[in-house]
């Protein structure tokens, strides 16, 4: 038998009254006090949910309830008379240590596993299905606006720049990549040297680049590693994975308001640049197995890379590289060097 | 004990409101001698440590479930925080079924999923849904949303409610909505004005209704001083670009975290760089800031002018408090990778109701439930309603 103090309410009007509440052995639930004399059978009341230390209702027949604060005594008496397992069940979760702690690192865990292997699986997934004339919708955009924003006409001589794209030509030939593919020149102070893969299968290299290099077969190469992002079609998978990203980072987390604010985004664009980096290495696999096929050896993606690295001015900090757009250059180098012995 | 049919609403203008409020006062003095109103604060006996736990629980159960459970998780989220919100003594209550919840949602998602579908195949999906269908669905949608929150919230054991029109719901959300774009937002505070009045005025605590004797000037006047409070830091912004060589219309095309980013670490380009995250941050700011600005002078303003039968609301909160708890809560959140929201919650939480006060004429007891609510012995009646909860 388990008596508590509670409040009851009639439900007619919102005045309180102060009384007893006796669950006794044979189910019978007593309200007693404040000029009440009132019993129901237990199957008949309605006890809620615990959470937390909030008060707990007890809903009696014809709309009139009790509100307790003595939570444990009501969690006695239902153990007792088997009633609300489950909640009861939920609760010691939720109050418990170490079910607490279990259930952050089980959330942590699912919540990387889904980041890491979940969503990059889902976005190849939907990339690959995704019809051709998107990437080329996205690869027109995004060149409109390079040249509106970073990019000016290239200074090469036509020769060079017919060369270097007959080579191209050669390069996705012996790549059998799908969808049409073709080497397009700029001039960028800002951007410096570079090739970037726009996902419409044109690659845009900056006449720095060119300058850049000791030997033609070192752009071949680069242009190789650029085959590779188009290939695995790694923009449209970015752009996926990101989105993808946000959405269930704000689902997991119930705050859809924060869906465009700051909270959001950066935890994101951690996750982003991660993403990037597994692209880059990707495409240098790519770019290590088809340039053998042309005759280069892949030592020349590194000697590139060295000289790119040596040209741009940050040095090998491990915390600005998880930061930075691409992976660490080292890292790359080390990789390829190895794969190459 | 006094029992006082305050089922009259207030409709008329102020000044009648107010006498017959006078009058109401003078007869509770007259019965009853302690009826100097007694100011009773709200208080959040919520706890972080606590709160966790509830919190942890839904978001695991939700991502393991698929988000089925995200209905019985927002259920127990609105009654941890109900059931420790304490006026008087006694707590609230939040009433509503996660199955209600859930249907609710499905409904919903299978709306978008029919949408996007659509739009594959009708290219004029999308003009019908924006001309024609959304500004009939908002207001529905919107008047079941606030039913629903009002009719399952409860304050000992008597139910809440709210009976605005679906008409009155229209001119509020969809044509001062389009009143908004037209006038480019110089009608959004008359807009923001009545749309409070529209909730307020028409919500009520069992038979007991809310009044609002709030003025569409009032709320002009925390939104010109919020566009005040804007100016300098746009015009910090504007010279931050400037001085990075740029102008602003071409930072604003092209903003993108990556630039931003790539834009800061380019140490080639130094100093230069640096200025132009600082001037994104602070045109994020003459954002901010304002907005953050109107949300608590309004609700200051707003709370201040609402009465419950003869009872008067107080909020005070504090401009500078609440900027530096979002921020503080913002830095900690990105900081836990999203760990410390719970703890942000209750913080916030505890602060906003704790200044809200209620100044009671003579008691609280005695309020009578409404009729719907005595008639449905089982209150089960209302459980038809959809759980629709848009989160307002």
């Amino acid at each position: 038998m388990t008596t508590f103090q509670a409040s009851y309410f009639d439900g007619r009007s919102s005045t309180a009254r102060a009384v007893r509440v006796t669950i006794d052995d044979d189910a019978l639930v007593w309200v007693r006090g404040a000029g009440l004399e009132l019993r129901y059978a237990l199957s008949d009341v309605r006890i809620s949910p615990r959470v937390g230390r909030a008060p707990r209702s007890i809903s009696l027949p014809q709309g009139a309830k009790c509100e307790t604060s003595d939570n444990d005594a009501v969690d006695r008496a239902a153990a007792r008379h088997r009633v609300g397992a489950l909640p009861r069940l939920l609760h010691a979760l939720e109050s418990r240590l170490p079910w607490v702690v279990g259930a952050l690192v089980a959330t942590l865990l699912l919540g990387w596993a889904t980041i890491e292997y979940g969503v990059p699986h889902l976005a190849r997934y939907v990339a690959m299905a995704v019809p051709h004339e998107i990437d080329r919708q996205l690869g027109r955009e995004a060149l409109a606006l390079l040249d509106d924003l970073m990019f000016e006409p290239s200074q090469l001589d036509a020769p060079v720049r017919a060369r270097l794209a007959a080579r191209f030509e050669e390069l996705a030939a012996a790549a059998n990549s799908e969808g049409a593919t073709r080497l397009v020149f700029r001039a960028s102070p800002e951007i410096g040297a570079n090739a970037l893969a726009l996902p419409s299968g044109t690659v845009v290299m900056t006449d720095e680049l060119v300058h850049l290099a000791a030997h033609e077969d070192e752009l071949i190469a680069v242009l190789a590693h650029e085959l590779g992002h188009v290939q695995g079609r790694h923009a449209l998978r970015s752009i996926l994975q990101n989105s993808t990203t946000v959405v269930l980072i704000a689902a997991a987390t119930g705050d859809l308001t924060s869906l465009g604010s700051l909270s959001a985004t950066l935890p994101t664009l951690l996750l982003e640049t991660k993403y990037s980096r597994e692209f880059e290495l990707e495409a240098d696999d790519y770019a290590a197995t088809l340039l053998p096929r042309v005759g280069i050896p892949p030592d020349r993606l590194v000697a590139i890379l060295q000289r790119l690295e040596a040209a741009t001015s940050g040095g090998d900090d491990i915390l600005l590289g998880y930061v930075s757009t691409h992976p660490a250059i080292k890292e790359r180098v080390r990789r390829l060097t190895d794969r190459a012995n | 004990m006094q029992q006082r049919q305050t089922a009259d609403r207030l409709e008329d203008a102020p000044a009648t409101a107010a006498t017959q409020r006078a009058t109401d006062a003078a007869a509770d003095a007259a019965d009853d001698p302690s009826a100097t109103p007694s100011a009773q604060a709200f208080s959040f006996t919520g706890r972080a440590s606590e709160y966790f736990g509830v919190w942890i629980v839904n978001v695991l159960l939700s991502v393991l479930t698929l988000g089925i459970y995200s209905a019985w998780a927002k259920v127990r989220n609105e009654r941890y925080f109900y059931g420790n919100t304490i006026l008087a003594g006694h707590a609230f209550d939040y009433l509503a079924s996660p199955v209600q919840i859930l249907k609710g949602r499905l409904i919903a998602v299978a709306f978008l999923v029919l949408w996007s579908v659509a739009v594959e195949f009708f290219w004029w999906v999308d003009l019908m849904m924006l001309l024609f269908v959304l500004p009939l669905i908002m207001p529905w949608a919107m008047v079941r949303a606030l039913t629903f929150a009002a009719r399952y919230s409860s304050h000992r054991n008597v139910r809440f409610d709210f009976n605005g029109t679906m008409r009155e719901a229209f001119v509020v959300y969809v044509l001062l909505g389009f009143g908004d774009l037209l006038t480019l937002g110089l009608l959004h505070p008359y807009t923001a004005y009545r749309r409070r009045r529209f909730h307020l005025e028409h919500s009520s605590y069992g038979g007991t209704p809310f009044s609002f004797s709030g003025t569409a000037r009032s709320f002009y006047h925390v939104y010109v001083k919020a566009v005040i409070l804007a100016l300098p830091f746009l015009l910090i912004a504007v010279g931050l670009v400037h001085a990075a060589g740029l102008n602003l219309i071409m930072l604003l095309e092209h903003l993108s975290a990556d630039e931003l980013v790539g834009a800061a670490r380019d140490g080639g380009r130094g100093v230069v760089s640096a200025l132009l995250p600082l001037a994104v941050l602070f045109l994020v700011l003459s954002v901010l800031v304002p907005a953050i600005y109107v949300d608590t002078r309004l609700a200051n303003y707003a709370w201040s002018e609402t009465r419950l039968g003869p009872h008067r609301f107080t909020l005070g909160l504090d401009f500078g408090r609440i900027l530096w708890l979002r921020f503080s809560n913002l830095v900690a959140i990105v900081m836990s990778i999203g760990l410390l929201i719970p703890w942000a919650r209750v913080r916030m939480a505890r602060y906003r109701i704790e200044r809200l006060r209620l100044a009671v004429v003579g008691s609280l007891d005695g309020l009578i439930a409404a009729e719907q609510q005595r008639l449905a012995a089982t209150g089960d009646e209302l459980g038809e309603a959809l759980g629709l909860d848009i989160g307002l």
